[in-house]
């Protein structure tokens, strides 16, 4: 039978929690172990339960697999394009700032969703000045330079 | 006591001091709607400012300020699904479902609203309670802190939508990233992987913003969806229905503002536990439990109204012992020194009319925050229905600047895409994600309470009577929502 989505989800958590729980255990002191010991030895045990839970109940699993048959392709591609636009953005982020990320995000978004030029340059050169007037005048934030400008202030 | 009652009041309402509370609460709205600053960031800010200021003016304007963040924060929560102040992560399991269906103006009526009550209704409790406030919070110590904790902890299982197993696992993995930094107690880095920036442990605001924020950005672009409100009636509906639904919930409200105000006067357990507490307990009473996290209104009500009540239980322990209830309180009995008065018994004997000052003014400020919310209700429901493309990267750019700001390190940016990407397979695997804030906020507290209260009194700690109190009333609780159910089986 074809395991669910949830199954290989529990394994992956059996696994990351075997080694918390292994970890824990080299702590020195048993008040720096308590805690991680016990979620992580809890978490095994729910999540063993779980996939028990999800075999006996073979309704369940049917329904499961009527869900995750409803993943298409096309769901996929979207959540790639907009996981690598959020990478983008965090990485413009750490190059150039956030002053200088936000509005080339913003148009390379809007650009991406095919809004017209006019639109995407207002609607980033807005949302520039908002963060700007918020956040860097009326509340004194530093926002982050950016590698970049950093290097060069230097 | 009433002579000091009329000279606070009589101070509250001098010209200066009402202009000081009235910039208290626009600036404390504005920023109170952005998510991730929350009182802790602006008391900061303020800080500076008021040296020099009247202490009636500098500490009305601070509190002022602080009381009305709580109010403002569930309107970004229920249009945006964004949590203005981690706090308002709670009541967001309901509001934002109702904006999905078209309900935005309900959602911020009731939210505002039961904020509003929950933000006034202790005040007056706090007054009455001045006289027995000192010799009843030499009470409350580690062990009983503990227990209040592990009833918190509780929740965890009510919270959980279909499967319990899915709920609980969720509340460990929460309760496993609060371990993660350095551990005070005994020096210990605890998976920090070298870096500094996990000495401090995970940010919560980070946290909250990536797996409730983003998630729903992810969720959004990948359904294909236009904009939030699923249901595309343009009409928004009333924003006097919500105010109706408290007015008919009306004890549930009230209830909630007590247990608010009796979590805000403990010192060390924070306003986030408050919320979540009262959403549980909403939840466990409600005569439609299954309803919780698909927009009922009980689950706006309970947590906004004890989030805002907390704040006078705070103060009033703040003033009376110089021991701030939480961080931002911190920072406030900072400007109660910068300004010359020293908190501590004599806040409630001979400087009692200063006292009576501020706590009035957590209660005009609330009613004066509230009907500017309230009022602007309408305007701010149309976010709803802006289209999504327009949307998204506004959101975004709030949720990493937000995160940003929180810390001042470009790692919280990252920690809110990671958060975010975990909440998403949370969402898709049908794991509740309100379950993992409820760990992460409780987990630090019961391993410090524990530790504590294990080496006070050994293993059998919680064998006191204000603990047993406790224990017996949650007992009650869980047995009294069992019997229902099965009676609703029957």
């Amino acid at each position: 039978m074809k395991k669910s989505a949830n199954f290989y989800f529990l394994v992956a958590l059996i696994a990351i929690m075997s080694w918390v729980a292994i970890t824990s255990l080299s702590f020195k002191r048993l008040e720096a172990q308590l805690l991680p010991l016990l979620t992580s030895v809890i978490t095994i045990l729910l999540a063993v339960g779980g996939m028990l839970v999800e075999r006996l109940d073979r309704r369940k699993q049917l329904v499961d697999e009527r869900e995750n048959n409803t993943w298409t392709p096309e769901q996929s591609r979207r959540l790639a394009a907009i996981m690598g636009w959020v990478l983008v953005f965090f990485f413009a982020i750490f190059l150039l700032g956030f002053l200088a990320a936000i509005p080339l995000s913003t148009l390379l978004y809007l650009k991406m969703r095919g809004r017209p030029w006019r639109t995407a340059v207002t609607f980033a050169a807005m949302l520039t000045i908002g963060v700007y007037l918020v956040f860097e005048l009326g509340l004194k934030s530093d926002l982050y330079q950016g590698l970049l400008f950093s290097v060069i202030d230097k | 006591m009433l002579e000091a009652l009329v000279a606070g009041a009589v101070t509250l309402l001098q010209p200066v001091v009402l202009a000081g509370m009235f910039l208290g609460i626009i600036v404390g709205l504005v920023v109170g709607i952005l998510p991730g600053v929350g009182p802790l960031v602006l008391y900061s800010l303020c800080l500076p400012y008021v040296y020099g200021m009247k202490p009636e003016v500098a500490l009305g304007f601070m509190v002022a300020l602080g009381s009305v963040v709580s109010t403002a924060g569930p309107v970004t929560a229920a249009l945006l699904n964004v949590p203005g102040e981690t706090s308002s992560a709670a009541a967001m399991q309901d509001s934002f479902p109702m904006t999905q269906r078209g309900e935005a103006g309900r959602a911020i009526g009731a939210a505002v609203f039961s904020s509003m009550v929950g933000g006034v209704f202790p005040v007056f409790i706090a007054m009455a309670m001045i006289p027995v406030m000192i010799p009843a919070l030499l009470l409350f110590k580690s062990p009983e802190k503990c227990v209040m904790v592990l009833v918190g902890l509780s929740f965890l299982a009510t919270l959980a939508s279909r499967s319990v197993y899915k709920g609980l696992i969720a509340g460990m993995l929460g309760m496993l990233l609060a371990a993660v930094g350095f551990q005070d107690q005994t020096g210990t880095a605890r998976f920090t992987f070298g870096t500094v920036f996990l000495h401090q442990g995970i940010p919560l605001t980070a946290l909250a913003l990536g797996m409730f924020g983003l998630t729903e950005i992810l969720d959004m672009y990948v359904e294909g969806e236009t904009n939030i409100a699923k249901s595309l009636t343009e009409e928004i509906s009333g924003v006097l229905d919500g105010i109706k639904d408290v007015i008919r919930h009306w004890w549930l409200c009230v209830y909630s503002s007590i247990i608010g105000y009796i979590v805000g006067i403990i010192p060390g357990i924070g306003g986030s536990v408050a919320s979540w507490v009262c959403y549980g307990h909403a939840k466990m009473t409600s005569r439609h439990p299954e309803e919780f996290g698909k927009g009922a209104i009980e689950g706006v009500i309970a947590p906004e109204a004890a989030d805002n009540a907390k704040e006078s239980g705070a103060l009033l322990t703040t003033m009376a012992f110089g021991i701030p209830g939480s961080s931002s309180m911190a920072i406030l009995l900072g400007a109660f020194v910068l300004l010359g008065v020293t908190p501590g018994p004599d806040m409630l004997t001979t400087k009692l009319p200063l006292a009576f000052t501020l706590l009035l003014g957590v209660a005009f400020a609330n009613i004066v925050g509230g009907a500017i919310c309230l009022i602007w209700a309408k305007q701010l429901c149309r976010i709803a229905f802006v289209h999504v493309d327009f949307l998204t990267p506004a959101i975004v750019v709030m949720i990493f600047v937000g995160a940003f700001v929180g810390t001042y390190s470009i790692i919280s940016v990252l920690t809110a895409i990671a958060f975010g990407l975990l909440g998403y397979c949370m969402k898709r695997l049908e794991y509740p994600r309100a379950p993992l804030i409820l760990g992460f906020i409780l987990g630090g507290m019961f391993e410090y309470y524990l530790s504590i209260s294990l080496k006070v009194k050994g293993p059998l700690f919680f064998l006191t009577p204000i603990s047993l109190i406790m224990i017996a009333i949650i007992i009650a609780l869980y047995g009294y929502s069992y019997l229902r159910t099965v009676r609703k089986k029957v």
